[in-house]
This record gives C-alpha cells, structure tokens and sequence, in this order.
C-alpha cells in the first residue's frame, strides 16, 4: 500500500497539478481548487490502471475523493471486496 | 411583486415578505429572509467601518456560499459596485482585476484567505482593507476587519441609489489579452429579474440552483432573482461539481425546482451522475446556455426527466438575457437546438456583418446569417472606463434606442425563432466561459523566451473542451518550460482559459502578408495535438 500511496501522491502533485501546488496526504484537494473534474477522471483511470479496482461511477464521490487518504482507503475497500490482493 | 427600484432593497423587501421563508440553503443549514437581511445589514455596516462609500468598488472573493450571495447583496446596498473575483485564479491576475477595478476593499472568508492577503500584497497594492478575516502575522500592511466584529456590528438600512448607476462589474477576457468589466446598472439588473420572470413561472417555493461561479454572469439568475421571487437558492459548493453523482445527490436531497448551468454539467450528469439512482422529479425547469447543447445528449436527458420543462437561454452577458427557446419535445437529429425568441421588452435584429448600417439595416432572409444585435433594458451601461470598447460594441438607431453588437451569427427559421451558429471573431466557449484565443495567444508572447504562440481549443476524448497552446520560441532563447508558461498564463488570464498543455511547435506557416497564419495553425494543433492520455 505504501508503494500506492506515494506513486498516487505523486501523479496528483505532479501530473493533475502540474506541479503546481504541495500536497499532503490529508490535503483537501477539492477546496484549494488543486484538482477540477478532469482531474478527477484522470485520477479515476490511474486507480483502475494501477490498482486492478472497478471504480463504480456511483463511488466517484466527495467522500471517496477529497484527500489522498481518503482515496487509499476507498481502494483499500474496493481490494478487499472485489478479492483483490493489496500490494 | 417585484417593486424594487434597486437591487439593494431586494432582500429587505423579501423579508418583509416572507421573515422565516428559507433565502439561502447550504451544506443542511438554512438561512431564513429574516436572517439575511441582518446579516448584509451587518455587512454593510463593515463595508462602512472599511469606508467604502456609494459608487467604490468592492470584490467579492468568495466560494459558492451564503457568505457570497450576502456579500453581493451587502455591496449593492451600499450603493458601491460589487466586483465578484475568480477565488480559483491567480493573484497576480485577480490584482490586475482589482487595479483596474480600483477596490480598495475586499470581502472574503478562511478559505480564501491565503489568495485574499496575496491580492493585498505586492508593492503598490490596491487593496488596502479586507472583510472577513481576523488580523494575523501573515497579514501585514493590510486592514483586516474580521469576521466576528461585523457579527457584533448594528445592521445598516440600504442607502439609496439611482437605479441608473452601476451596481456590479463582471470581468470577461479582450482580444488583446486586458480583461475587460461588463458592468451592470440597477436597472439592467432588474430588467433581467423581470425577463426571468416573463419567461419562467418562478414562485415562492421554488428551490433554485446556485451553482455557477460568482464571477459568471449565469450566477446571477440565484443572486438576483430569488428574492425578487421569495423563492430558495440552493447553493451547491464548487467541489460537488467535480462530482456528477454527490452533484445530484445534492440536487435530489435538497428537491431542486428550478436547475440553470452551462450544458457540460449536465452532460456530467448524464454520463456519471447515477440518475437512475436519484429521485429528481422535484425539478420542473431545467434551463442551460453559455455554449451550444449537443442535441442528442440534450434529448436523452429529456427521455431521462420527462417532468421538466427545458428551456435554452441566449444572451452575452453584456446583456444578461436576450433570448429563451423552451423545447416542446426531444430534438431530433443533429440540427442546433434554436435559441428563439426575445421576452419582455427585448429586441433582436440580425444584420449583415458587412453592412455598414448598423441596427438600421435590413434583415436577411429567413434562413440567411447575419449578426445578432440585441436592444434591450437588460443592457450593460458600458465596459468600466473602456469608451473605445463602448463605441466599437454599441449603435443607436434613428429612435435614439442603444443596441448592442453581439459578435454573434445566426439565423432565422421560418418561424422567426433565433438559431445561433457560431462568431465573427475568434472568441469559442469552453464550458461556458468566453475565451478570446487571441488573448491566450498576445498573453503567451509576452512570456520570456517565447516568440509566437497560437492556441486552440481541442476535445478530450471524455468529450471535455481544453485549451492547448502552440509555442514557438525565440532563436536565442532556451525553450520555455511548461510549467513556466503555465504561471505566466495563470498571472495575466482568467483561470479557466488557462492553457492545459504546451506544445512546441517549428516552422510555422504565414499568410501572404508574412503574418502567421494562425487560422491555419490553429486547425492544426486541434488535429495534431494529443492530450496526455495516461
């Protein structure tokens, strides 16, 4: 998981962002404006890309995507229950 | 109903109404009418403690919030004129905004504050005071009057104004990369409230949503007309747009009436908003604008609520409104949705771009292009302090009537209603907003190292419009880093015609005249350039 959390943190930092703002696993990436909805959707392929999860648009939520920590915990779920091994 | 002869007596007058009838919903709470009045009294009376006296201008540099709707209504009773402010743009570029707005004051709140005291920076900065933060050490040379002393502050009554003066600023891009203010009178305002209403049954009760950026004249519909009505608005927080399936959770918890945004949000909901999840037959108005509605995507969404009423709503926002064409059925095929009709006392004419007469002209045949020109009592008063923008954008005809010069083509069906089909200039719409490539283009020269630079808009494959930007460098130079080019953007451009991609480009060809042909270009990079795809 750790491996994840830090790749995940440095697509978002660098390719969604440009690299234009540091971020911090428990930043709220929606109120600082760092991340619009393509940002979204890219983050959204880079999960299902590197995790193995199906990301249900019903799950593309604030809740499951307000921070990076929060976004590990929803993989963390959708590992567990689509009977994917974390790496 | 609406008796107002200002903006600024709105929300008085709703409270008056209806003290305990719900003005703003956010994130569960309500704020009552009663409740609102109190607060811009509050309001006002710490615009007036920063001295803010009737004709300054004010920005507003606030989130989707009831802070902001108060703010706006505050500002106006003033008698000052609000600025409404990008809080997701640049603040070198939000400065530039306010220098040539000349706020010397600035409401905003915690979230904003980092980007507020950056507008209050700089070496001959012309913010001086902001409202609503605390004082602190990373606020140097800059008043703050925070947001628990307006809380003790007596509410203030509305000044009076003569509806004729100017009331709000909203900034849109210029062709030669200077954003320019639209700005709007009491008057031109409640021209728009009133055109709301004749072409809208609106009534108490209604639950409009607030959903467009402050800083967008679509915004204004909440602003301005729900008090006039009696009726809610529903702020919805700029993340939730990001989220098509929390966005119509929130439009189906809070039983949304009334729904007015750019067509790409509801593309967003029909792709990945979970409608079959989602009860929304609370909603009775769907109404759209700001770019063209994709006429198969428009009538699957119909299929989807078939107890709305859709309606697409034209007008530059010069002009506010102009005209409205409610939609009897799906549209079939692939023919544009029309734009129709004018309401209320609105004028339109199509003209032929080429002809030198003006608004007098003849009009084209049904089915010939002309440019739109619109006369109407929801005009602007004028571009703030730009008479050769006024003079090039507006005629009087021989009854001594203003109109306004759209930039718009269209035509007209057999049946008179308006179809709109594309621009005399170079100006697209990304997501509603309008961008000048022009702007992009004179902006990105400026740039260090940069000798040409052509932009383009180009459609992702998740059917989202960006801007991409070819950038020749100069022979001696190192080519400009991306990143580099972005914050240069960022600095001088509205946020949302920020260029997403940089692409470096050769060898590019010219017109007879050895200028580049940038038409031929632009057409290029839209063909040639990938968006990163990962």
């Amino acid at each position: 998981m750790r491996d994840i959390a830090s790749r995940l943190l440095a697509f978002v930092q660098d390719d969604v962002c440009n690299g234009s703002v540091e971020l911090a696993p428990h930043t709220d990436l929606l109120l600082t404006g760092a991340v619009d909805s393509l940002g979204v959707i890219r983050i959204t392929q880079w999960l299902e890309d590197e995790t193995g999860i199906m990301v249900d648009p019903g799950d593309v939520t604030l809740e499951n995507f307000q921070t990076i920590e929060r976004m590990l915990t929803y993989v963390g779920k959708q590992q567990a229950e689509q009977g994917l091994a974390a790496e | 109903m609406n008796d107002a002869r200002t903006l600024g007596e709105l929300i008085p007058r709703a409270a008056e109404r209806a003290a305990d009838a719900p003005a703003v919903r956010h994130d569960g709470t309500t704020l009552s009418w009663a409740g609102a009045a109190a607060r811009a009294g509050r309001l006002g009376a710490g615009l007036d403690l920063a001295g803010v006296r009737p004709g300054d201008r004010v920005g507003v540099h606030l989130r989707k919030s009831p802070e902001a709707f108060v703010a706006m209504h505050a500002v106006v009773q003033r008698g000052a004129i609000a600025v409404p402010l990008d809080p997701t743009a640049a603040p070198a570029y939000l400065a530039g905004v306010a220098e040539r707005t000349g706020c010397a004051v600035v409401v905003t709140h915690d979230a904003c504050r980092r980007s507020a005291l950056a507008l209050a920076a700089g070496d001959h900065p012309t913010v001086r005071t902001v409202v609503g933060l605390d004082p602190g050490d990373d606020a140097t040379g800059v008043r703050c009057i925070g947001p628990d002393e307006v809380e003790e502050l007596n509410p203030v009554a509305p000044v009076p104004v003569d509806p004729g003066r100017p009331a709000y600023i909203i900034t849109t891009s210029g062709s030669t990369g200077v954003p320019k203010g639209i700005t709007h009178t009491h008057a031109s305002a409640l021209a728009y409230v009133d055109f709301k209403r004749a072409a809208y049954d609106l009534e108490p009760g209604d639950r409009i949503s607030d959903i467009a950026p402050n800083h967008f004249d679509i915004s204004t519909l909440a602003l301005w007309v729900t008090p006039a009505v009696g009726a809610a608005n529903v702020v919805v927080p700029e993340p939730h747009q990001m989220f098509p399936a929390s966005l119509s959770q929130l439009a189906a918890d809070e039983r949304i009436t009334v729904w007015y945004s750019v067509p790409y949000l509801l593309t967003q909901l029909l792709d990945r908003g979970q409608l079959d999840q989602r009860d929304l037959t609370a909603l009775r108005w769907v109404l759209f604008g700001g770019e063209m509605f994709p006429p198969q995507v428009l009538a699957a969404l119909m299929a989807r609520w078939p107890g709305a009423r859709f309606s697409n709503v034209y007008g530059p926002a010069e002009v506010n409104a102009c005209t409205v064409h409610h939609l009897d059925g799906p549209p079939r095929g692939e023919e544009p949705i029309p734009v129709g009709g004018p309401v209320d006392t609105t004028e339109v004419r199509l003209v032929d771009p080429d002809a030198a007469d003006g608004p007098g002209g003849a009009e084209p045949a049904a089915g010939r292009p002309g440019e739109i020109w619109v006369c109407a009592r929801t005009m602007m008063a004028g571009y703030w302090e730009r008479p050769d923008l006024d003079a090039a954008s507006t005629a009087t005809d021989g009854a001594g009537r203003r109109w306004y010069r759209t930039g718009d083509l269209g035509y007209r069906r057999p049946g008179g209603e308006l179809v709109f089909t594309g621009r005399v200039d170079h100006q697209v719409k990304v997501r509603g907003h309008r961008i000048e490539l022009e702007a992009i283009e004179a902006v990105l020269e400026d740039a260090p190292g940069v000798a040409n630079a052509v932009a383009a808009v180009v459609r992702r494959s998740d059917g989202a419009d960006v801007i991409v930007a070819g950038v020749v460098s100069s022979a001696q130079a190192e080519p400009p880093a991306p990143h580099a080019l972005r914050r240069h953007a960022a600095d001088h451009l509205p946020a949302y015609a920020v260029p997403t991609d940089f692409l470096p480009l050769t060898a590019l060809p010219t017109t007879g005249s050895g200028k580049l042909d940038r038409r031929t270009i632009r057409a290029e990079l839209a063909a040639r350039f990938q968006p990163e795809e990962k």
